[in-house]
């Protein structure tokens, strides 16, 4: 039974702070940035082309008397505004609300949190991705899970992959990841020779729902405290 | 897309493994599987494979013959390409004019004398093995070479096109009727097909009614052509008309493919038809470079680590059957044409990554010093979460979409277009909703808080709400911390576990209160009561009972407990509820030392 003589912090915060956690271990640092964001920062420098699919206001809510600015779509905008202003090597994670112009069902929502992930070094392989991701998993879900590996595609990273993460013997996926494009690293300076890195990318909500069993992802935006479980 | 085992067998010359085997390198070497069907017994037995094609593959792998082609890489096979009769040597005499450089190649044969009927059976199968319906021997072989070797062609029944042929940017407001039936008015941004009087086709999207094959067609001209990826996906989008055809051309089908589709088609088309080809034409102007890449063993380790070798590399080009040469550790590709994905040493990786498995691939730990670099925001964020949650307010989540704000999305849901300004108003419902469930929550005041992004015309900023008894006091962050002399140093870093315990969904349906006060005379009393509230609660009520009123009088105490009803399946009627709830009252009457209020 829950105690109702203190506080209660939202299970997605909970959540939040559970991978915060578990990332401050391998070294990761927190970088946060702005939701409304212009479209150099969430797409063009990201490697997205002008002409994407993704970039249709079917899918991004763009803004009102401000071409050229959008809500962003991934935590991703952070990743260059970091890189921006700072010098490998680092270890960052950055959790926080993105947004999507879709029709909402139980598994869709248009608002949602993300926590995505960029390592940048002199010697950064895929070998560091996996060795972060599986650390992350196993951590989070417990020493017993295991991931997989699959071939998917992004246009911020080359090669682009799909994580799955077993728990309670059946596979999720859960995670969007690959080496981070030559192309992007140009987009902020960096000279694609020098370094390489991974990036990652998770849906908070889904991680929640999948550990905590939540059936629909729009329980969390109702304002309704019998939510808060734990 | 829709993926026949056997039609993919015709590809390769040894005999292809398992379906399930194929499904599972696909799905761990390729593109994700979405299912994997049997159909049909015996002789007539096949395998429908639902293949999501990942997008930077679907210029070359939106076909049979592509798919085919990656699986024997993959598998180390021997893919073997399909054999026709070249086009016959016949000019074309019907006038064509290509007025766009959108245009990057144009077919056209004509085949006069043609009977238009039904397809042979086996084609009538094999379509419909892939969810395509069968129309007539001639759309059937054009939609057959297009889900074969990935080629859309278009087939107009020549005695509708009057004058000639001009492919170019259609005028303001024309219109066009399509196949179908349905009427589509165009801009100059799109690109047709037309003869001297209008539009015939939509470029590259669909072909119109005018010109469609009948069963009294009897000449018709095949377009096997290739039209600019960008503006056949803008046209597309903008007209909501998405095809078979335009999905191949927005994603950068190779115009090198064309010759040999229009070869197929054609003999096809003779074959099950009948006819005459009577001209053929060939626009192509400006032809695919070819290109080679140079890349280097180190180039690839330093992107799937130490594990791979210049043997693998090796392996991988030639298991694929790529023309390569090899100086030491250097490499250079000549990219096959319709691979334009691949332009530089990362994309080669993602083949060598790719072809070896990722599982193959060890873990390791970060290659460097952790520090970790505090950020001042996150910590003011989490310090006033913590101290709120210290003060028993309740965190809630609203949403940043609302009727009233300052900026506004395009498009976005009615009545939720604009950005909050503010959490107060979401905070306000939340608290009205809270208020109302109270009882349930076993909450006797609702004390709530909220950390949000709020929007104003030229910024963003992170703002704190809190609602105490309905009394809502909203500050941005710093102003907050400053306010409630919050010391965001000295907070002890709050990290609470995550629980394990499982979500328990609420009852959607309404719950029912009653209240209970009674007369105790001793804490041995009290206790035996105690009990018997907490184990009907639990077995009966929402939520555990609350003692919401105490006072003595005299020797005696009295205690009010409050118990929660409510169904996860249906309404409670009060009579259900008087009926268990007397069941309580009569347990505690029969206990000679209450007395019941």
């Amino acid at each position: 039974m829950t105690e109702y003589h203190k506080g209660t912090l939202h299970p997605l915060t909970l959540v939040t702070e559970e991978i915060k956690r578990i990332f401050a271990q391998q070294g990761f640092s927190v970088a946060l940035g702005p939701e409304l964001e212009d479209e150099w920062h969430n797409f063009d420098a990201l490697n997205v082309p002008k002409d994407h699919p993704a970039r249709d206001m079917q899918d991004t809510f763009l803004i009102t008397d401000r071409p050229g600015f959008v809500l962003r779509t991934h935590t991703s905008n952070v990743q260059i505004r970091y890189m921006e202003t700072h010098q490998p090597p680092f270890a960052i994670i950055v959790p926080g609300k993105v947004f999507r112009n879709e029709a909402t069902d139980a598994g869709h929502e248009m608002q949602f949190y993300q926590v995505e992930g960029l390592v940048v070094g002199p010697s950064i392989t895929i070998e560091h991705l996996k060795g972060t991701l599986l650390s992350f998993f196993k951590e989070f879900f417990g020493d017993e899970t295991e991931i997989r590996l699959r071939p998917s595609f992004f246009p911020f990273v080359e090669p682009g992959l799909e994580v799955d993460a077993k728990f309670n013997g059946k596979w999720f996926e859960l995670c969007g990841a690959g080496m981070v494009h030559p192309n992007v690293f140009k987009n902020v300076g960096y000279d694609p020779q020098n370094v390489t890195g991974f990036a990652f990318g998770m849906g908070l909500d889904r991680l929640a729902n999948v550990k905590l069993g939540i059936p629909d992802v729009r329980l969390a935006y109702q304002g309704d405290l019998r939510f808060n479980q734990w | 897309m829709k993926v026949s085992y056997n039609w993919l067998q015709e590809y390769i010359e040894e005999t292809l493994p398992a379906p399930e085997t194929v499904a599972e390198k696909i799905i761990f070497h390729a593109f994700e599987v979405e299912s994997l069907d049997k159909l049909g017994t015996g002789q007539e037995e096949d395998w429908i494979f639902d293949i999501k094609i990942l997008p930077d593959r679907a210029g070359d792998c939106l076909s049979h013959c592509g798919i085919a082609r990656e699986l024997a890489g993959l598998l180390n096979l021997t893919f073997k390409q399909k054999e026709f009769s070249p086009l016959p040597d016949a000019t074309l005499t019907l006038p064509l004019e290509i007025k766009s450089d959108l245009c990057r190649r144009y077919i056209a044969v004509q085949i006069d004398g043609i009977a238009v009927g039904k397809s042979p059976a086996w084609l009538v199968e094999r379509l419909e093995s892939v969810g395509q319906k069968s129309i007539n021997n001639i759309v059937d072989a054009a939609n057959f070479v297009m889900l074969d070797m990935g080629q859309p062609i278009h087939v107009f029944n020549r005695a509708e096109i009057d004058g000639g042929i001009i492919v170019r940017d259609a005028h303001e407001n024309e219109t066009i009727k399509l196949i179908g039936g349905e009427e589509k008015t165009l801009s100059p941004n799109d690109l047709v097909i037309a003869d001297y009087i209008g539009a015939l086709a939509i470029a590259g999207v669909k072909g119109g009614a005018e010109a469609e094959v009948t069963t009294e067609t009897t000449s018709i001209v095949i377009e096997v052509a290739n039209f600019d990826a960008t503006a056949v996906r803008k046209t597309s989008r903008r007209l909501t008309t998405v095809t078979d055809a335009s999905k191949r051309f927005e994603n950068n089908f190779s115009p090198e493919w064309a010759h040999r589709a229009a070869a197929q088609v054609t003999a096809m088309i003779l074959e099950h038809a009948g006819g005459t080809v009577v001209g053929v034409r060939d626009e192509y102007k400006e032809k695919i470079s070819p290109r080679t890449i140079t890349c280097s063993t180190s180039d690839i380790v330093r992107v799937l680590g130490p594990t791979i070798t210049t043997t693998t590399i090796e392996e991988v080009f030639r298991s694929y059957r790529y023309q390569f040469t090899r100086t030491e550790d250097t490499f250079a590709l000549d990219v096959p044409f319709w691979r334009a994905d691949i332009v530089g040493a990362h994309d080669i990786a993602e083949e060598i990554g790719r072809y070896v498995g990722y599982d193959t691939i060890p873990p390791a730990p970060l290659p460097f010093e952790k520090s970790i670099e505090k950020n001042d925001t996150d910590e003011k964020i989490t310090a006033v979460k913590w101290w709120c949650a210290s003060q028993e307010f309740r965190e809630v989540c609203t949403y940043t979409f609302r009727n009233s704000g300052e900026v506004s999305v395009i498009a976005g849901a009615k009545g939720k277009e604009k950005l909050r300004a503010h959490l107060s108003d979401g905070l306000k419902e939340s608290f009205e909703l809270n208020r109302l469930n109270a009882p349930l929550l076993g909450l006797t005041e609702v004390k709530l808080f909220e950390v949000g992004t709020v929007f104003f015309k030229d910024k963003e900023s992170i703002y704190v709400a809190i609602c105490d008894k309905g009394t809502i006091q909203e500050l941005d962050l710093d102003e907050f911390i400053k306010e409630k002399h919050i010391d965001v140093s000295a907070t002890p870093s709050f990290i609470p576990r995550l629980p394990s315990s499982p979500f328990v969904m609420w009852s959607l349906y309404p719950f029912i209160t009653r209240d209970l006060a009674v007369w105790v005379s001793t804490p041995e009393k009290r206790s035996l009561l105690e009990n018997m509230v907490r184990e009907f609660s639990e077995k009966h009520c929402a939520s555990p009972a609350t003692l919401f009123d105490e006072f003595t009088k005299g020797d005696r105490t009295s205690v009010a407990y409050r118990f929660i009803f409510q169904a996860s399946d249906r309404t409670l009627t009060d009579e259900e509820v008087a009926k268990t709830f007397q069941a309580l009252l009569d347990t505690i009457s029969a206990e000679t030392a209450f007395e019941i209020r």
